[in-house]
């Protein structure tokens, strides 16, 4: 890791609005490799964040950088190149395709981010998460937990630089909230890749290396 | 994991909705390909018999019939015509060839041809064994003949009059007194003479000649009602015979006998060795009492197709008919016909259409969040795009592939079960060039049919999708 990579996220002056302001943001910074978790209570645009850094919407103001790249001053299709190399996004409800198996969702992740397919790694991936008996599985074959595993997985199948974790644990228990915390920043920092966790749970708090307050309370 | 296996992958997902979107196309599909094909090898077929002969000349009556008949061995030629007529038109400077043909006995069911050594070179006939015919009652028999006879080369049958399976009543005598040699037997040639007797002119004349007199010896033709009657003399049904007994009585009350060599009979009778008094003088007209059925023509000169027909038809009691002419007129009154089942199979083509066009309408639906899902892991929106194309494509291409099999199937097992009647040959494996419009059509339609889901999945609005599911 170089010092004078620029940060993998960078976040100044961001505003977003819909009918009313959403989203106000002065400065947030990533740097390489490192564990974030943003908190803020509901409705206070966590998942809008997201998709503002996916570039899958446009922010009101401001500008956001990812990897030293200004997402204003791309284009549609540059913008989806850069989210499929660049970031990896573990949904809360997961939404692995159900149509493939789990060893096909994370190869089509390789292959829609256009980073060479690379099926070893995948597998991998998926056996250092504990699932790698559950390759050719369906996703509705799988458990819960198994299911958050491959969703894991298939965030870090195309080497991103950034893993972005919407509500990771808003569904388990306390102990299953800080496992799934604990593998993500595992795989993730075996992967080299920084975390953002966006949540509203507080439990969170200890696991991070720092948090970023989201919403009103910022 | 590219696009395409994703495709693949999200329509076996869904298998029964696809298995029935790719049936009802394929239905569609192999109706219009099963008529296509066989149309073209039917016409084909019909062409080929037809090789080599520009005009028929033969008794007065309807021109089809007469072709059909005459070319084709589908018909009962409509009279006889005076064997006098040959060096006539022999020696007609429009005329280069003309073959006689003498029809009016079969042998199971296969048709006894008197005519000459040319009628073989007409349809390239080869020996696979034995040589033609030398005296009177030698025959060389077809290839269909001798596959479904067992007759062979050496061996010896006795005609029976009438032409069995076509329109011909007939009773239960067979020509016993004289019976037929076998010389020859010829090569398979896929036309209609495979399924012929062939024999001199005289072997015909000579076996009718040595019966008159024979009051019971009647061959009537009843205008096409009487197929029921028809009766293979090798293949006694007692039930039949009496059938066809009756129907002789009340015959011979109505309708006024005619016999073998009446070229006027009333109700155009083909073949009937008993002479009538009545008709004696009728028979003085043609110089030996000897007929023909018909003459095979070849012109020498095309002009000869203008204006030899207006010549013989100037001709009492004579017509020529032109074989191109009216096969084209025979396939124009099928082709109504076959347009209805084409409007219904595109009908049926279109439904299926329709059919795909709302499966992946509401795949989409159901899908939009995996889409959304997909634009997160780096697609475009061409990829979904062609993604949502892809699958109607694969769809159709399913559709048009199993339709196209079935059809070629299809004619392939037609083929088999047809075997091989009146020289017209089917086959599946044969491809027709306008299958190829067929496929090309039905692909576009498939790529229209996709377009507006594909551009649904184009404008998935990822965070909304995202935000809503």
């Amino acid at each position: 890791m170089n010092a004078n990579d620029p940060p993998v996220l960078q976040v100044r002056n961001l505003a977003f609005q819909y009918d009313q302001p959403l989203l106000d943001i002065d400065t947030f910074l990533v740097a390489r490799g490192e564990c974030v978790g943003l908190i803020g209570p509901s409705g206070c645009g966590k998942t809008t964040f997201i998709h503002l850094i996916a570039g899958l919407l446009k922010p009101t103001r401001g500008s956001i950088q990812v990897n030293g790249i200004d997402l204003s001053q791309l284009t549609e299709t540059q913008t989806d190149r850069l989210r499929g190399q660049s970031i990896g996004i573990v949904f809360q409800r997961l939404y692995l395709i159900p149509s493939l198996s789990v060893i096909d969702n994370l190869t089509l992740a390789q292959s829609l981010s256009r980073v060479s397919v690379d099926k070893p790694y995948a597998i991998q991936l998926l056996e250092q998460l504990g699932v790698g008996e559950l390759l050719n599985s369906k996703p509705y074959q799988l458990s819960q937990g198994q299911a958050q595993r491959v969703a894991i997985a298939r965030s870090l199948a195309h080497r991103p630089s950034l893993v972005m974790a919407d509500e990771p644990t808003s569904a388990l228990d306390d102990k299953n909230a800080q496992e799934a915390i604990a593998i993500l920043r595992t795989m993730t920092q075996t992967a080299g890749a920084a975390l953002a966790i966006v949540t509203h749970d507080q439990r969170v708090r200890d696991q991070v290396d720092r948090v970023f307050n989201l919403g009103s309370d910022q | 994991m590219s696009l395409f296996q994703l495709a693949l992958a999200n329509l076996t997902a869904s298998k029964l909705t696809s298995a029935v979107n790719i049936l009802m196309l394929a239905l569609g599909t192999a109706i219009i390909a099963v008529l296509l094909i066989v149309t073209a090898q039917l016409s084909s077929a019909l062409t080929k018999n037809a090789a080599g002969i520009d005009l028929v000349i033969g008794a007065e009556g309807s021109p089809l019939q007469l072709v059909l008949a005459g070319v084709y061995h589908a018909d009962v030629p409509p009279g006889n015509i005076a064997s006098t007529e040959v060096d006539r038109w022999l020696g007609h400077p429009m005329v280069a060839s003309a073959i006689p043909l003498s029809l009016g006995d079969s042998y199971r069911g296969f048709r006894i041809v008197g005519t000459t050594p040319e009628y073989l070179s007409l349809y390239n006939l080869n020996f696979s064994e034995g040589t033609l015919w030398r005296q009177p009652f030698d025959a060389v028999i077809g290839y269909e003949v001798a596959q479904s006879t067992s007759l062979k080369v050496g061996d010896s049958f006795s005609g029976s009059h009438g032409l069995i399976g076509d329109v011909a009543v007939i009773n239960q005598q067979a020509h016993e007194h004289a019976r037929y040699r076998i010389t020859g037997a010829l090569a398979p040639t896929g036309s209609v003479a495979d399924s012929l007797i062939l024999t001199s002119t005289q072997s015909v004349w000579l076996m009718h000649a040595s019966e008159n007199g024979n009051p019971d010896h009647n061959a009537d033709r009843d205008n096409g009602n009487d197929n029921g009657n028809d009766n293979d003399n090798d293949n006694d049904n007692d039930h039949q015979k009496t059938h066809t007994e009756n129907h002789e009585v009340n015959h011979r009350q109505n309708k006024a006998r005619h016999d073998h060599h009446d070229k006027k009979g009333p109700d155009h009778g083909t073949v009937d060795q008993r002479h009538d008094e009545a008709e004696a003088d009728r028979q003085l007209a043609s110089s030996h009492g000897e007929e023909i059925t018909l003459l095979l023509v070849q012109l020498s000169s095309p002009l000869g197709a203008l204006t030899l027909p207006r010549e013989v038809n100037a001709e009492a009691d004579l017509q020529a008919a032109s074989p191109a002419y009216e096969i084209t007129r025979l396939l124009k009154i099928v082709g109504v016909g076959l347009n209805w089942v084409n409007a219904f199979a595109g009908i049926l083509v279109l439904g299926a259409g329709l059919s795909i066009f709302a499966a992946l309408y509401s795949s989409l639906s159901a899908r939009r969040r995996d889409l959304a899902v997909m634009r997160c892991l780096g697609a475009t929106r061409l990829d979904l795009f062609y993604l949502l194309f892809l699958e109607g494509f694969l769809l159709t291409a399913g559709g048009v592939t199993a339709g196209l099999t079935f059809a070629h199937g299809g004619v392939e097992i037609l083929s088999w079960w047809l075997g091989q009647a009146q020289g017209i040959s089917l086959s599946g494996w044969a491809w027709v060039p306008t299958e190829y419009l067929l496929i090309a059509g039905l692909l576009l339609l498939g790529s229209v049919t996709a377009m507006l889901p594909a551009w649904q999945a184009y404008q998935t609005n990822v965070a909304r999708t995202l935000s809503t599911h």
